[in-house]
């Protein structure tokens, strides 16, 4: 049987439309994605994000991830990657800095258990899956919900910066491409919040919108556009892997650069209708690479996705075609992200 | 004479032409409609042919035929407004229109409480 968060009653009680996500049932809408999707861009949302996992990590993790960790100050937190010897990551992740040598480490859900065993081989971790929930609260008007709903003085939380209030801990971080806050806490005490915020007008939202609004972000998805057969060479993320002095799979990763075989790039289709993930890209005859993500994204009003394709069709204006099984759909390379918040 | 698949499509069928479009049980099933593709017009079907395609937010479904005909019109509205299937499947939200339609061919299909019975 699936596994289910501290919140599923509530979504079951709430109508929502439950589907398997990397061994979990999740909501994947309420009310319809594209509502769900608008009330993120417009006002304000939340969502469930109990399924993530996260690790108090003791020691030096400098050689497990890919970000610096020596310029990150405690009160912030960084984006980056858990890479293997080869460069292949592992996973992507957020490290909070807690002290001078604790750290949170928050992964995907259904890649959790394979980062917990990685990462012990390296430093002391502890896996909070027990004591510990999260739950997002994004858009343009979250932080002030927050407050309002919730009390939270968030008026001195900076982007990537993350503060203790009571028993919750909170970064203002997200995956919607909108401003919003991550909360962590307690299970009895998210439950709470849950019931709180939606008492008080915050709406949940599903996995569906959760989708939509990170790919019209330009926001990468483990099992997407990241497994371990691709480096942050290829997935176009070099940024998040430079800046670090060594870390496991950096050699590798900066050999694989030199030699690019395929490349991550953001394509935006002729019409409405989606390119799909696994779908293949085609030149003529000539299959040059698949695409990852892709989905008709509400606020541009357009189908966009990811690719992995040959490099030499990855710059900008490179145009190729993406066959669905009926119909070659037209595409562009386009500079991501589709959207950004004004 | 309206009919029911057990795919989900309904069929009005007048005299020799008949609309055909997908229930409500269907839209809801699918979700927020993001593109619809029309067969084209002149196109002769078959009872049980792929007639066009509803793309979701999350999925794609073929549509069929549950007559056979000849498409005489489509529903131009869904290019810029798919989500008129979601607002109102089975008037506003009809795909298209089939001529040289058998009644007969309705026989095999539910009718509506034959079809509200079948969704259970």
């Amino acid at each position: 049987m699936n596994a289910r968060t501290i919140l599923f009653e509530r979504h079951v009680a709430a109508k929502a439309r439950i589907v398997d996500f990397g061994g979990w049932d999740m909501p994947v809408q309420y009310d319809g994605i594209i509502a769900e999707h608008h009330r993120v861009r417009t006002h304000v949302g939340m969502f469930d994000t109990c399924h993530m996992d996260a690790f108090l990590v003791k020691g030096d993790l400098n050689r497990v991830v890919s970000q610096d960790l020596k310029t990150l100050a405690i009160g912030a937190c960084r984006y980056g990657f858990l890479l293997n010897e080869e460069g292949g990551i592992i996973d992507d992740q957020i490290c909070y800095r807690l002290s001078e040598s604790d750290w949170m480490m928050v992964v995907n859900a259904s890649t959790a258990p394979s980062d917990f065993a990685w990462v012990s081989r390296y430093v002391d971790a502890t896996d909070l899956r027990e004591t510990q929930s999260k739950i997002d609260v994004q858009g343009p008007n979250a932080l002030t919900e927050a407050t309002r709903i919730l009390g939270f003085d968030l008026s001195d939380l900076k982007r990537f910066r993350w503060k203790r209030i009571n028993d919750c801990l909170i970064s203002r971080t997200g995956y919607t491409g909108e401003d919003g806050i991550e909360i962590y806490a307690p299970h009895a005490t998210i439950a709470s919040l849950w019931d709180t915020l939606q008492t008080n007008g915050v709406q949940p939202c599903g996995l569906g919108a959760r989708d939509t609004l990170r790919l019209e972000a330009g926001l990468p998805l483990y099992g997407h556009e990241f497994d371990t057969t691709k480096s942050p060479a290829e997935a176009n993320t070099l940024r998040y892997a430079s800046k670090a002095d060594d870390f496991i799979g950096k050699t590798a990763m900066l050999e694989r650069a030199r030699d690019l075989k395929e490349q991550l790039v953001a394509f935006k289709l002729e019409g409405r209708q989606s390119a799909r993930n696994g779908q293949p890209v085609k030149c003529g005859e000539d299959t040059i690479g698949i695409v990852t993500s892709g989905s008709y994204c509400p606020t541009i009003a357009a189908a966009v996705g990811f690719a992995y394709v040959q490099p030499s069709y990855a710059p900008f204006g490179a145009t190729f075609s993406i066959d669905n099984g009926r119909t070659l759909l037209g595409a562009t390379v386009v500079e991501a992200p589709f959207y950004r918040k004004k | 004479m309206k009919r029911y698949t057990k795919e989900h499509e309904w069929v009005n069928i007048e005299g020799t032409t008949a609309d055909v479009g997908i229930s409500h049980h269907a839209q809801e099933a699918l979700g927020d409609i993001t593109f619809v593709e029309l067969p084209a017009v002149g196109k002769v079907l078959k009872a049980g042919d792929p007639i066009g395609v509803v793309e979701s937010v999350k999925a794609a479904s073929d549509i069929y035929s549950p007559v056979s005909g000849t498409v005489s019109e489509v529903n131009s509205n869904l290019d810029s407004a798919p989500e008129l299937i979601n607002q109102s499947p089975e008037t506003d939200g009809w795909i298209c229109r089939l001529t040289d339609v058998t009644a007969a061919d309705a026989d095999k299909l539910m009718d509506e409480a034959a079809y509200q019975a079948f969704l259970g």
